[in-house]
C-alpha cells in the first residue's frame, strides 16, 4: 500500500473521494432535515452547493500555497509548535466525532428497521473492523473503496423512478414561496449532509494534478448536489409536507415505494447496501484522525490507528447516554464543521501577514 | 506461523461466545404467525375490537387462525394478542386493514393508520378498505370455492382495471390523502353478503372520518380527475325517438384505453376558475343502436352524445361535491400551486367552494369491434 507522501490520487479518485465522503449517513433523513421549507425543499441543495463553492476557495487558496502539506503541518507552521498542536488535537475530536456520527446514525437506523429486539454491538463491531481494515490501506485504498461505492450504491438511482411514479409533480409550484428564515434553518439543518468536502485540505498533498485539484473537488460537490436535488423532487412528489416533516428516514419510505415483481421488502436491501456509503464516510475522517496522530507523533504505528477507532467505538457504546450522543452528534460536530470550514480564512490572513501574498512556502 | 496460530485461537475463542447467547432466541420461519388481515371495529370511544388472521401452512388444507382482542392501540392489541397465539405473531406480512363502517364513523382511522405507518415491520403493499358492518363478520365468514381469506381479500383489493374505481390505499397512500391539505381521502367500501365480498361503493373521508359513499360510476369519474390513465369500462344509454315516432334505446360499453386530465385554475383568488380537461381515447365494446358506425358523420354523432354525457354527469357530481364541501377529486391542488400565502385546509376549501369549475370533454373512439 502506498502509506508513504506519494501523489497518488488522480482525477477520478479526487471526485469518487469527494463525492462519497459527502453522501452519507444524514442523506437518510435529508428530506426530513430540509422540511422547514415545505415543498420547496427541492432547490435547497443547489444553495448548499452555492455555499459549499463559496467555501472551497479560502480552502484551495491555502492549499496551494502548502502544496505538500496537509493542515496539521500548515497549523505548526503558521501557528508555531503548541499553538499547531492544540488545534491538531480539535481537528482529531473532530474527525473522530464525524466517525461516530456516520456509525451511529446507521447503526440507529438498522435497529428500527431491520433488528428492532436486539441490541447495536455487534453490527457496530463489524462495521468498524471492517472501517479499520480500509483505512489501514492509506488515503488510496479509501479512495478506491469510495469508487467501488459508487458502483454498489449509484445504480440505486434508477430505484427513484417508483417513487417519481407514484406521486404529483405539480407539488413543485408555486415555485417560490418561502421567507427567509425557513430558508436559513434548512441550510443550518441540512448543512450536515454537504460535510466531507472539508477533507481536501487534509489529501491535497497527495493529489496528483494540483492545478485542476479545484476543479475536480467542484465537479464531486455539484454531482452530489444533482443528486440531492433528484432525490429531494421524489421526496416532494411522492410524500406530503407533512410526512417529510414527520418520517425521520423518508429514503427509507421511498424505498418501500418500489415494486419489483421478484424482490419484496427492497428497503431492507437498499438499507444493507448503504453501508457502502457510511464506510466510505467513516473511513475518511478516520484516515484524518490517524494523519493528525501520526504528524504529532512524527511516526507511524498501528496504534494510531486503533486508538480513534476505539474512542469512536465506546462513544457509541458506552456510558454516554443517547440523548447526550444525539446532541454532540446534531450540534457539536456540526458547530466544530463550520470553524473549520472557516478556518482557512483566518490562516490565510495569517499567512500573507506573515510571509506575504501569494507566497508558496514548501 | 504465529500470525496464524493466533487466529485460530481468536476463532476457537470466538466460537465460545456462543454460550452467551440468549435463551430466548429468535423464532424460526415455522414457528411465526404471520398477520395477513387485520379488522378493526368499535366498541366505545376508547376501546377498538382488534381480529387478525393467520394463515396456517399445511401440506394439503389452507386454514386460517383467527384471534380478536380488546383495545386501545394497534400495538397495545399485538401485546394482548401475543399471549393468546401458541406462535410469535409478526406484522411483517400484513396484507390487509380492515375497518368497520361504524369505526370509521364514530372514532376515526388516523390513530390506527398512524401507528402501523410508525412500525417498520409493516410493509408498504397493505391495502385499506372500509367494511359494512363488522370487520369480524369478514374475517370469520366462509367463502365457498375461494382461496382462504387472507389470499381472497388481498387478491380483491389488488389494483385491476376493473375495479379502479376507488382508490386502492396503501398505509402510505392514505397518510398522504390525509395530510396533503388539498384533497379528502376516498378508501374502498366493501359490502359481505351470501358468501361474498364485493367492493361495492366508495367509501369518502374528512381527515380520518368517514362523512360518506359515493357510487362507482362516480368513482370512475373521480379517479379519472386524479389522473388514472386507465379507468374501468362505463355504460351509457341514450333514448332515441325514430321518424316514426318510435322510442328506441341505445346502449354503449365504452372501454378506456387512455385517459388524460389536465386540472388547471385560473382566474383571481376572490374568483377562481377550475377549467378540467379531460381526453379520452377508448373502444365500444358494447353497442345496441341503429347507427351504421362505419360512416363518419353518425360516428360523430355518437363521439358527441357521448361528450356531452360525460360532461353533464361529471358537472353533476362535481357540483354536488362542491355543495357538501368535499373534494375526492383533488381539484385544490390546482388552486394551491397558484396560491401566495399559507396554505390550509380551510383556505382551500374556501376557495373550492367558491371557484366555478368547467369541464371540457374530448372523446375519440379509436375502434368498435369487428361488426360494424
Amino acid at each position: 500500500m502506498d502509506r508513504g507522501r506519494i501523489h497518488s490520487l488522480n482525477p477520478i479518485l479526487v471526485i469518487g473521494l469527494i463525492m462519497n465522503t459527502m453522501v452519507g449517513v444524514n442523506l437518510l433523513g435529508l428530506a426530513h432535515h430540509a422540511s422547514k421549507m415545505g415543498y420547496n425543499l427541492w432547490w435547497s441543495p443547489i444553495l448548499l452547493g452555492c455555499i459549499v463553492s463559496l467555501t472551497l476557495i479560502p480552502m484551495m487558496a491555502l492549499c496551494r500555497r502548502y502544496p505538500e502539506d496537509n493542515l496539521f503541518r500548515i497549523h505548526e507552521k503558521l501557528l508555531g509548535k503548541w499553538l499547531g498542536r492544540c488545534f491538531n488535537i480539535l481537528i482529531i475530536v473532530y474527525a473522530i466525532l464525524n466517525v461516530s456520527t456516520a456509525h451511529e446514525g446507521y447503526v440507529r437506523l438498522v435497529q428500527t428497521s431491520m433488528l428492532s429486539n436486539q441490541t447495536v454491538t455487534l453490527p457496530l463491531l463489524g462495521l468498524t473492523l471492517v472501517m479499520v481494515y480500509i483505512t489501514n490501506g492509506g488515503i488510496k485504498l479509501i479512495a478506491r473503496f469510495c469508487l467501488l461505492t459508487f458502483f454498489f450504491t449509484g445504480w440505486m438511482i434508477f430505484l427513484l423512478q417508483y417513487g417519481f411514479q407514484k406521486g404529483g409533480m405539480t407539488h413543485i409550484f408555486p415555485l417560490f414561496h418561502t421567507d427567509w428564515r425557513s430558508i436559513a434553518e434548512t441550510v443550518h439543518n441540512s448543512y450536515a449532509s454537504m460535510l466531507g468536502y472539508e477533507l481536501v485540505l487534509f489529501f491535497y498533498p497527495y493529489i496528483q494534478d494540483k492545478n485542476k485539484a479545484h476543479k475536480h473537488v467542484l465537479i464531486g460537490v455539484w454531482i452530489v448536489v444533482l443528486l440531492y436535488v433528484m432525490i429531494l423532487l421524489t421526496s416532494v412528489s411522492y410524500f406530503s409536507e407533512w410526512q417529510m416533516d414527520n418520517l425521520i428516514y423518508p429514503i427509507l419510505n421511498l424505498f418501500k415505494a418500489v415494486e419489483l415483481s421478484f424482490l419484496e421488502r427492497i428497503e431492507n436491501l437498499g438499507i444493507g447496501l448503504w453501508v457502502f456509503l457510511i464506510l466510505s464516510t467513516s473511513t475518511g475522517y478516520l484516515w484524518v484522525a490517524r494523519t493528525g496522530l501520526e504528524e504529532m507523533a512524527e511516526k507511524t504505528r498501528l496504534w494510531h490507528l486503533l486508538v480513534p477507532t476505539i474512542i469512536s467505538f465506546l462513544f457509541i457504546v458506552g456510558p454516554l447516554s443517547v440523548e447526550r450522543q444525539r446532541y454532540i452528534y446534531d450540534k457539536v460536530t456540526v458547530y466544530m464543521a463550520y470553524g473549520l470550514i472557516l478556518w482557512p480564512i483566518f490562516l490565510l490572513v495569517l499567512h500573507s501577514l506573515r510571509f506575504g501574498r501569494g507566497e508558496r512556502v514548501s | 506461523m504465529k500470525r496464524a496460530s493466533w487466529f485460530i485461537a481468536a476463532v476457537v475463542l470466538l466460537l465460545c461466545l456462543c454460550g452467551c447467547g440468549r435463551e430466548i432466541e429468535r423464532p424460526s420461519l415455522e414457528d411465526m404467525a404471520m398477520i395477513g388481515v387485520m379488522g378493526f371495529d368499535y366498541v366505545d370511544r376508547e376501546k377498538i375490537d382488534v381480529t387478525v388472521s393467520v394463515p396456517v401452512p399445511a401440506r394439503n388444507k389452507e386454514t386460517t387462525q383467527v384471534y380478536s382482542t380488546h383495545a386501545s392501540m394497534t400495538s397495545e392489541a399485538m401485546l394482548n394478542l401475543a399471549t393468546k397465539a401458541e406462535r410469535t405473531m409478526s406484522l411483517s406480512q400484513l396484507r390487509v386493514i380492515l375497518f368497520s363502517e361504524e369505526y370509521a364513523r364514530k372514532a376515526g382511522i388516523g390513530k390506527v393508520i398512524l401507528d402501523l405507518y410508525r412500525n417498520p415491520i409493516v410493509g408498504e403493499n397493505v391495502y385499506i378498505a372500509v367494511v359494512k358492518g363488522t370487520a369480524k363478520d369478514v374475517i370469520k365468514g366462509t367463502y365457498n370455492h375461494r382461496p382462504e381469506i387472507n389470499t381472497y381479500l388481498n387478491n380483491l383489493l389488488r389494483p385491476r382495471v376493473e375495479t379502479a374505481f376507488s382508490s386502492f390505499a396503501t398505509i402510505h397512500d392514505f397518510v398522504f390523502m390525509m395530510t396533503s391539505n388539498t384533497m379528502d381521502p376516498t378508501l374502498p367500501y366493501l359490502i359481505h353478503s351470501n358468501g361474498e365480498i364485493q367492493i361495492f361503493k366508495v367509501a369518502l373521508f374528512r381527515v380520518d372520518r368517514m362523512i360518506g359513499l359515493y357510487s362507482q360510476r362516480e368513482g370512475k369519474l373521480v379517479q379519472g380527475f386524479l389522473g388514472r390513465e386507465r379507468l374501468p369500462r362505463m355504460s351509457f344509454e341514450f333514448q332515441h325517438e325514430t321518424k316514426t315516432g318510435k322510442k328506441q334505446t341505445e346502449k354503449i360499453v365504452f372501454d378506456f384505453v387512455r385517459a388524460q386530465t389536465k386540472v388547471r385554475s385560473k382566474g383571481s383568488l376572490k374568483k377562481p376558475v377550475i377549467s378540467i380537461d379531460l381526453r379520452v381515447r377508448g373502444m365500444l365494446v358494447g353497442y345496441s343502436g341503429n347507427k351504421d358506425l362505419e360512416k363518419r358523420s353518425q360516428l360523430r354523432t355518437l363521439v358527441q352524445e357521448l361528450e356531452t354525457r360525460i360532461k353533464k354527469e361529471s358537472m353533476k357530481m362535481l357540483v354536488r361535491f362542491q355543495k357538501q364541501g368535499v373534494d375526492p377529486a383533488q381539484l385544490e391542488e390546482s388552486i394551491r400551486q397558484k396560491y401566495d400565502g399559507k396554505w390550509t385546509r380551510e383556505t382551500g376549501l374556501a376557495l373550492y367552494k367558491k371557484a366555478r369549475i368547467n369541464v371540457k370533454v374530448h372523446l375519440e373512439i379509436v375502434g368498435f369491434g369487428t361488426l360494424k
